[in-house]
């Protein structure tokens, strides 16, 4: 009686061992999902690497931008962490290695380079590993309403130098035309001002100094000072102290103001939040460099602010999930990112999807630039670059000196 | 004798012994939950607001700093302007909010036509959630699309850019706290009205008293006990003000509209400070220990 039950239970067991070794392999990829398109993109992808990768299961687990940078620290301290996790690189995953959540991925470098350039490798490079990869580009740079900026007796060429570009705000006061849109509320939309004249002041490498050096330092003072003196001429539209980012682009989108510095995904975004739905036309919103010129001759005036985000990999994640990324990274996958017009995509090739011609001037300005800066508020990390963003907008309103500016950022710095 | 008032002793204390085993297991799964969901999380806590914290791993001796948080804390001018805010923030509920509600509270307190809808209509404020309110009131003081504005501009004047403007962002917190809260504390008012005895108002009419007198002499002294409770609430809730702030002015402009809380929420969270963070937290629920200690020892001890 025994024997009978004992050897169907045997065989039993053995099925329910083989089943487990056959179970799926999950990769859970924690995103911002604040865009449809995008997301619609990415499920794209990640439906045709299952597909190919029978016992791989990808999964995408979507959160609000601001969301998942404040429930992050306590998912990776969870017991099932998601396995790849959105990041902007620079002080988040500094911290994110030092507490020991990130992977060290580095036996993958070699397939990461066949499908994106050596900068995208290098930018989530910490503490002699590699952690991630960067698989979107981003530029900061003048947004100018032309038929404003004429209305107003200025023209583009005015806004090449510094001096010319003040000359320009004053012009338009006089005028009647508010010079410049930006979201004080939101704060970071400030900070690539700030940025901006940290680079033409300082050089290249200037974050990268104020970072061991110090803050207090000729070259932030004259930039802190540069921003105050723009300030002065008040030139940000009426109410721009607490204006959040999406407002502040819709008004661009109105015509409210003739420049707006801002990134590459203001081109959709001021269509979109404007109130006619479709914005400044494509013909009259010109996209320019940040002005140069300044007289200490460090910045050679190609440096860019941006970001260059990507995608980092946690503790303990499998093998399948560095291998997604690597698919996920390549140009198969980024063209679609690119022929929809949603960004610019790191991956090698991808240039030739690119046929917005706006997009294909940021990439081409990427290229040529000395240095492509992370935006400061993720290079300094959450604590610093939280200090960078108020001392920004304390700067534009003339509510700070620049000395106690590299004062607050230093000991923002110094306590992160 | 001496033997009969031992045993007395004995069987008494034997009594209060039994007693005491009762109680514990009685209050256990309370004291339970209490040491599970408040004593424990403000130890651990008030533990971690000694350390340079971001909240990823578990605080080391690395990163020990001592009462560094705290020093900080009280020198930043940001937090001294929160405590300032919250300070209006409780003078107003106790100046305008409450005294506002008793008013309307005497004069919806009787059984006339149309009272009900009208407390109804001064209640609904109350029951609509914090985030909704902040956003609908950010779109009635917005300068280019507002109601406020709007009538501001009517009267001949610019738009009005209140948010924007350094020193009165608060205002419209204390606006918005005083429309949100006060349907609460009129029903709580309006609830401790009708407990009071019908006769004393008519032995006081008899007597001659007018409203007046007879809201003086009458309504405020058995409404002693209910306004000292809508008070603690009142203080303590300002005390702890957050969810109107980040919707209506996320703590600005330029850091200036922030509460204790929202200032933890922005300088401890969102910066990942948790330690810093903590040392906020701590300090505020040492300010309401205290203030709820005190007040339930001289201002409630009767009631």
């Amino acid at each position: 009686m025994y024997r009978k039950l004992l050897v169907p239970l045997v065989l039993l067991a053995g099925m329910s061992g083989s089943f487990a070794m056959a179970e799926d392999v999950e990769v859970r990829v924690l995103h911002i999902g604040d865009s449809p398109a995008s997301n619609d993109i990415m499920q794209s992808v990640i439906d045709d690497y299952n597909a190919a990768h029978p016992g791989v299961h990808v999964v995408r687990e979507p959160m609000e931008n601001e969301a998942l940078r404040t429930k992050l620290p306590t998912l990776l301290q969870s017991n099932d962490p998601p396995d790849i996790i959105a990041s902007f690189g620079g002080g988040d995953i500094e911290a994110q290695d030092d507490a020991g959540y990130l992977e060290d991925i580095s036996y993958a470098r070699d397939d990461l380079l066949k499908v994106v350039p050596a900068s995208s490798v290098k930018a989530f490079e910490v503490h002699g590993k590699l952690v991630g990869v960067a698989t979107d580009l981003a530029l900061v740079n003048f947004y100018v309403n032309k038929p404003l900026l004429e209305q107003g007796g200025v023209s583009i060429d005015d806004l090449a130098t510094w001096d010319g570009f003040l000359g320009a705000v004053k012009k338009l006061k006089a005028a009647g035309i508010t010079p410049i849109v930006t979201a004080g509320g939101d704060k970071w939309p400030v900070q690539h001002w700030l940025l901006y004249l940290m680079l033409r002041e300082g050089g290249a490498d200037i974050m990268d100094r104020v970072r061991s050096e110090g803050f207090n330092q000729p070259d932030f003072i004259r930039a802190a000072n540069d921003l105050i003196e723009l300030g002065k001429l008040q030139p940000f539209q009426d109410g721009w102290l607490n204006e959040a980012w999406l407002p502040s682009i819709g008004k661009f989108g109105d015509g409210a103001g003739a420049i707006y510095l801002a990134g590459n995904w203001s081109i959709q975004q001021q269509a979109d939040n404007a109130a006619d739905g479709k914005g400044i036309a494509p013909k009259d919103l010109v996209l320019i460099p940040f002005p140069s010129g300044f007289s200490t001759g460090k910045g050679d005036g190609s440096e860019t602010v941006g970001g260059i985000t990507g995608w980092a990999v946690t503790a303990g994640a499998p093998k399948e999930a560095v291998d997604f990324l690597v698919y996920y990274a390549s140009v198969d996958s980024m063209k679609r990112v690119a022929e929809a017009g949603l960004g610019i995509p790191s991956a090698i090739g991808v240039e030739d999807y690119i046929t917005d011609p706006k997009l294909q001037w940021v990439v081409k300005t990427i290229g040529a630039a000395s240095a492509h800066q992370l935006f400061a508020d993720r290079y300094l990390g959450p604590a610093a670059g939280g200090a960078y963003n108020d001392v920004a907008v304390a700067l534009a309103a003339g509510e700070m000196t620049a000395e106690e500016a590299a004062a607050t950022l230093q000991d923002a710095w110094d306590n992160r | 004798m001496a033997v009969a008032t031992r045993r007395l002793a004995f069987t008494v204390s034997r009594r209060t012994h039994r007693g005491w085993r009762t109680a514990l297991i009685f209050a256990a799964p309370a004291l339970i939950l209490f040491t599970l969901f408040i004593a424990l999380p403000v130890f651990e806590a008030a533990g971690a607001s000694f350390y340079n914290w971001n909240g990823l791993r578990a605080p080391s001796a690395d990163n020990f700093i001592g009462l560094k948080n705290y020093a900080q804390l009280m020198a930043h001018g940001t937090f001294q302007r929160a405590l300032f805010n919250t300070g209006l923030i409780i003078l107003s509920a106790l100046l305008i909010q409450l005294p506002l509600a008793l008013a309307i509270a005497q004069l919806l307190g009787g059984k006339q036509w149309g009272t009900i809808t009208f407390r109804m209509i001064f209640f609904l404020p109350f029951i609509l959630a914090e985030v909704a309110a902040g956003l609908i009131w950010r779109f009635m003081f917005d300068g280019d699309v507002g109601l406020v504005s709007a009538v501001v501009q009517a009267f001949g004047g610019e738009p009005f850019h209140i948010l924007s403007d350094k020193n009165l962002a608060i205002v419209t917190i204390l606006v918005v706290a005083t429309w949100k809260y006060f349907g609460f504390h009129m029903m709580l008012y309006i609830a401790g009205m009708q407990a009071i005895d019908k006769s004393l108002y008519e032995a006081a009419a008899i007597d001659g008293a007018n409203s007046w007198q007879q809201f003086f002499h009458v309504t405020l002294p058995g409404l002693a006990s209910t306004i000292r409770l809508s008070v603690f609430f009142s203080v303590l809730g300002c005390l702890q003000f957050f969810d109107l702030v980040v919707p209506l002015t996320g703590g600005g402009p330029l850091n200036m509209s922030h509460t204790i809380v929202s200032y933890l929420y922005y300088f401890g969270i969102t910066r990942m400070r948790i330690g810093y963070g903590d040392a906020v937290g701590v300090t505020l629920f040492i300010v309401c220990v205290l203030v709820a200690f005190n007040y339930k020892r001289w201002i409630m001890k009767n009631d």
